[in-house]
């Protein structure tokens, strides 16, 4: 099994999250022919139709969207510290049963709250 | 502010570039408490095996086996445990699974309780997973009950972007010195420690 989509075209178009990755290229066809929706309609066809009715049977979820949300207003270099530390790379590198699968970070109340909190005082 | 999203979506940024071209997949799941409606442990696991699903030339056999097996009954959705096992079964040829869950304190406690469960049972079920998961401090006891007990542990200061901004600023109006001091080099050094300082507090 491999991670690219050669061959059917139609894969492509779906392919949204190459294992998760957005599929730029997708876009642009997108966006050259204007109408999303109908682009969308018009490129997949046959079995990509039924493709499509399987991934909404699966989940109305669609987590890409806000994950390119989040992206575009990450700062560069912020957070980078988590990536360095000996607990993400043990987990990240560990392979065998013998190591935990599991990386929790916790932590912050997050911007929302210190929002609403702002904007609640008279 | 730094907020765990960012966090997440650096890790899942992160371990996509690393691992393109592998045999690996990198799912992400934002839990929000704005969508909680449709966030139950039966679609959050389906999403999963909807991003599996995108990233195959075609959708896998045994998704659409499932589905049309449901079909007589008017395309009913999978139970939880089905679709457990589904993604179990599913990810079998895939070397490694990376899977980041940001949020999880965002998920309505009825749906968490059985989310965590769900995600215990995958882990059990399916050596070659990996869980990355955020949450706010509260629900650590929660977390540690279903699955984080032994896991490996991070913890965030919310001020911690707040903290790298001064930081990047005191360093480059630093007048006094001579400029070519300040290497890349060292100006990573200065924030990585001062940061690992201070989440250490």
């Amino acid at each position: 099994m491999s991670t690219s989509s050669t061959g059917n075209g139609g894969s492509s178009v779906h392919g949204l999250w190459q294992y998760g990755i957005p599929n730029t290229r997708t876009d642009h066809r997108m966006t050259n022919v204007g109408n999303v929706s109908n682009s969308y309609n018009t490129i997949n066809v046959g079995i990509d139709e039924e493709s499509l009715q399987i991934q909404a049977w699966l989940s109305p979820l669609e987590p890409h969207k806000r994950h390119q949300d989040v992206r575009n207003r990450r700062l560069d270099g912020v957070g980078e510290w988590v990536l360095r530390r000996s607990e993400f790379e043990s987990w990240r590198k560990g392979r065998d049963c013998s190591v935990n699968p599991t990386l929790l970070c916790y932590g912050g109340q997050g911007v929302g709250k210190t929002y609403i909190r702002y904007k609640s005082v008279p | 502010m730094l907020t765990s999203n960012k966090i997440s979506s650096l890790v899942i940024d992160t371990l996509r570039e690393q691992t393109r071209g592998h045999n690996i997949a990198v799912l992400a799941l934002y839990c929000d408490y704005q969508a909680q409606k449709d966030q139950s442990a039966v679609n959050m696991i389906g999403c999963l095996l909807r991003q599996i699903a995108l990233g195959r030339p075609r959708i896998p056999d045994e998704i659409k086996s499932a589905f049309d097996e449901s079909r007589p009954g008017g395309g009913q959705g999978l139970r939880l445990a089905d679709m457990v096992k589904l993604f179990v079964k599913t990810i079998g040829s895939v070397e490694l699974v990376y899977l980041c869950v940001d949020a999880v304190d965002e998920v309505l406690p009825q749906h968490r309780s059985e989310f965590l469960r769900a995600l215990r049972q995958i882990i059990q079920d399916a050596p070659n997973m990996r869980l990355f998961l955020t949450g706010r401090p509260y629900i650590r006891g929660e977390l540690d009950k279903h699955l984080t007990k032994g896991a490996y542990i991070i913890h965030i200061l919310a001020d911690q972007e707040d903290i790298t901004r001064y930081l990047s600023q005191k360093i480059d109006h630093d007048d006094d010195q001579d400029p070519d001091l300040m290497t890349e080099g060292l100006r990573g050094d200065i924030m990585k420690t001062m940061l690992e300082k201070a989440s250490e507090m």
